[in-house]
């Protein structure tokens, strides 16, 4: 794809900014589980938060392409706050644009938009992953205000976010027409973040069981239609599958980055291991597949800005972009040997933050599911 | 699981045999397998999960009776780091290294050595194997360690990196080079070196993405004396030491790795009888079968190999290097790939601390790297089709 001048300068802006405020601390914000707050703002006033969100709105008004590749960029300094930036702006702002009133996106999507005011996607449950309609959340209407009760799981800025869009049942029974979507201000009584999750990587991004304790949302705040719900929160996949796919290349690179560093510097048996075959291909097969993972997730975003349909090419870029960077991470731990292994050397981190990318946001499978009902499988 | 159990079936196993491996099963359930979670999160040796084994002798398994050992076959020692790495990869990689660093004493150590150097490690010291350095890792001949002679004395200089039990043992077989010899592979020596020895320094203990529990030490000696009595064979006798002792090291390896890939097999399909989304249970699903049949059948061939190279030293055979770079290389592939799917069939939970496959994950990739890195022995392997 050839990049237009907007586009490189937007990837310009991101990487410089990844390289100086994001890639020294990544190390030490997932040792400690440091929630990169500041960070966040600065992307905000960058237009990072809200990037395809129209400048009428607070955003950056730009295409899908130049967010993922700007999301690679962010990505490459570090994975967790990639996934604050891609949660926040697909399944965030973007369900708000598409279906909120004029009251709604003034009051929430603004302060999104401008990275102001975080958001949190609130849809999976215990007995509710991959099978999204499976749902208990219960949010009943009682004269202007709907309560709401139940559990959410592994959801990502469920902590530090100050907006949530929350997934509930509104007609028991219904099945997926009976979910409807809310818009929940964080602060309100009955909003409680049980246990926040130590996970295998990407500690710097919370992901949080959240339960509602007779959370009262005032009508107004319902988004969409009563039992648009389901439709709403599938509605904005292809965005955020995007910028998994996009997460996943920027990772990726930056390990094999690295490994190719090393690889030119550490000598084994007389000659630097780039020399040696084995590993010179290896490279040769990272470099190949992160540039075609590149190629894919950037088809599905010219297509997305060009108002066209993408569902399959979103999907295969999520699912072929993360298989690549758990790849690739292997690889380049591999690369590094037995440093490779060490904390300090940094691939093993990416490695680690990278694994969930093909789980999240509709799981592997599920986007082969996604793929091969396009032609009639499954 | 009727295949695994076939298998195991096929073992014929001697009543003492039996024995052992129903006390190593005991204290694996009993301290092991609940000690294995609390490591990996705090990164400490596991002193009761050691103190547990040498409670039931293990390390005398491998050590001659002379010396205070109760000797079994190798096919019994592989069978229990398989258990032992089952439940808690650090804790099966900290009892294989005693073996691994010992063998070759007791291989090519002199009686007198033995009977000096063994009985510690027979009644449950523990042992570390020195070779890997800064600058020599796949190609150890680069090693820069140097061993100077000095009356009754060997004078060690140098430095180790990566070194499992390194600032725990009480005896560390150590690769050096000989000062007086010129030619950088003849150089090569070997030595015991014991705790306690002047000069010795654990520069730091590494933090590593898994096996937190297992130290992984980088050692100065600082003109550390060692008795020249010490010395393995003699100057110049390193690297054949070495290369015949990977052939012990290499299947160890391969069963650690498979008791890694067991683990997570066994919660994996575990899991997936339970975890039912879209009216099913996620075993149900086609495609979920078909990732379990291929990990299945390659895990019981990877099985069935690793019994074939245990015939082959029971058979006296002298060179089956291939077959144990086969071994290794094949079962530590099989962790990875068993770990990272048993990790995505818990789906997010796979990710989260609180469930085993995520730690299992972590642990299996250093799999690949030591004790010679796949790249290593695909080398080894294919180079032997290369005709002279």
């Amino acid at each position: 794809m050839i990049l237009t001048e907007e586009q490189e300068m937007i990837r310009a802006t991101a990487r410089d900014f990844s390289m100086a405020q994001l890639a020294p601390n990544a190390a030490e914000w997932e040792r400690t589980a440091t929630f990169p707050r500041q960070a966040l703002r600065e992307m905000g006033k960058l237009g990072f938060m809200g990037m395809t969100i129209p400048p009428k709105w607070g955003g950056a008004g730009a295409d899908y392409v130049a967010y993922a590749l700007a999301l690679e960029e962010i990505a490459a300094g570090d994975g967790a706050t990639s996934t604050v930036m891609s949660g926040h702006n697909s399944v965030g702002c973007m369900p708000i644009l598409d279906y909120g009133t004029d009251a709604q996106k003034e009051r929430y999507l603004r302060p999104l938009a401008s990275g102001e005011k975080l958001c949190a996607f609130c849809l999976t449950e215990p007995h509710s992953g991959s099978d999204a309609s499976a749902l208990r959340s219960r949010a009943e209407l009682r004269g202007n205000r709907y309560v709401l009760n139940g559990t959410k799981q592994f959801i990502t800025t469920g902590k530090n976010a100050d907006v949530a869009l929350v997934f509930a049942v509104t007609a028991p029974g219904g099945g997926k027409r009976g979910i409807s979507a809310f818009i929940v201000e964080t602060a309100w009584p009955g909003y409680r973040v049980g246990r926040v999750e130590r996970k295998m990587g990407q500690n710097a991004s919370d992901t949080c069981e959240i339960h509602f304790e007779n959370l009262e949302i005032p009508i107004e705040n319902r988004l969409g239609e009563e039992g648009e719900g389901y439709r709403i929160a599938l509605a904005n996949l292809e965005g955020g599958r995007i910028g998994i796919a996009a997460q996943s290349i920027g990772m990726a690179r930056a390990a094999y980055e690295l490994a190719l560093a090393y690889a030119k510097e550490r000598e084994a048996f007389g000659k630097p291991i780039i020399g040696h075959q084995a590993v010179a291909f290896r490279l040769a097969e990272m470099a190949t597949r992160i540039e075609a993972s590149r190629q894919l997730v950037l088809h599905a975003a010219a297509l997305r800005s060009a108002g066209r349909s993408c569902l399959v090419e979103a999907s295969m870029a999520k699912l072929f972009a993360s298989e690549m960077a758990e790849q690739v991470c292997s690889d380049a731990i591999q690369t590094f040997g037995g440093n490779g292994y060490i904390e300090d050397y940094g691939v093993e981190r990416i490695f680690r933050a990278v694994r969930v990318a093909k789980i999240y946001e509709g799981s592997n499978d599920i986007q082969r599911l996604v793929i091969s009902r396009s032609f009639g499988g499954g | 699981m009727k295949i695994f159990e076939q298998l195991d079936h096929k073992r014929r196993w001697s009543a003492d045999e039996r024995l052992l491996l129903d006390q190593v099963d005991r204290v694996v359930a009993e301290v092991i397998a609940p000690n294995a979670a609390a490591i990996d999160e705090s990164g400490e040796f596991p002193w009761s999960n050691i103190e547990a084994i040498n409670r039931i002798g293990l390390n005398a398994i491998f050590i001659p009776e002379a010396h205070g050992g109760s000797p079994m076959s190798f096919r019994l020692y592989l069978a229990v780091v398989r258990r032992i790495a089952e439940a808690c990869a650090a804790t099966g990689i900290i009892y294989a290294t005693n073996f691994h660093a010992m063998k070759p004493l007791v291989e090519f150590g002199s009686e007198e050595q033995k009977a000096r150097l063994l009985p510690r490690i027979a009644e449950g010291g523990l042992a570390a194997l020195a070779i890997t350095e800064e600058t020599a890792g796949s190609d150890a001949t680069g090693m820069r360690t140097r061993f100077r002679p000095d009356g009754d004395s060997i004078i060690v200089e140098g430095t180790k990196l990566f070194i499992s039990n390194g600032d725990v043992a009480d005896r560390i077989l150590l690769f050096g080079k000989y000062s007086e010899i010129d030619d950088a592979r003849k150089a090569i020596s070997v030595l015991v070196l014991e705790k306690g020895t002047p000069g010795f320094e654990v520069v730091r203990l590494e933090r590593k993405m898994g096996h937190r529990g297992s130290s992984t030490a980088a050692l100065r000696f600082d003109g550390c004396r060692v008795p020249r009595a010490n010395l393995l064979g003699r100057p110049g006798d390193g690297l054949p030491i070495l290369l015949a002792s990977l052939n012990r090291s290499r299947p160890s390896i391969a069963a650690h790795a498979l008791g890694i890939a067991w683990a997570a097999f066994k919660d994996m399909t575990k899991y997936m009888n339970e975890r039912k989304q879209s009216g099913r249970r996620i075993i149900d699903f086609q495609a979920n079968q078909f990732m379990v049949a291929d990990l299945a059948t390659d895990l019981a061939m990877a099985d069935l190999w690793l019994d074939h190279v245990a015939d082959l030293i029971e058979a006296g055979v002298e060179d089956f290097g291939l077959e144990a770079s086969i071994a290794k290389m094949r079962a530590s592939d099989l962790a990875n790939r068993a770990a990272t799917e048993a990790v995505q069939m818990h789906g997010g939970y796979g990710y989260c601390k609180d469930y085993r496959v995520e730690r299992l994950m972590r642990d299996a990739k250093i799999t690949q790297i030591w004790e010679g890195t796949n790249q290593v022995h695909r080398q080894l392997i294919g180079r032997s089709f290369a005709e002279k």
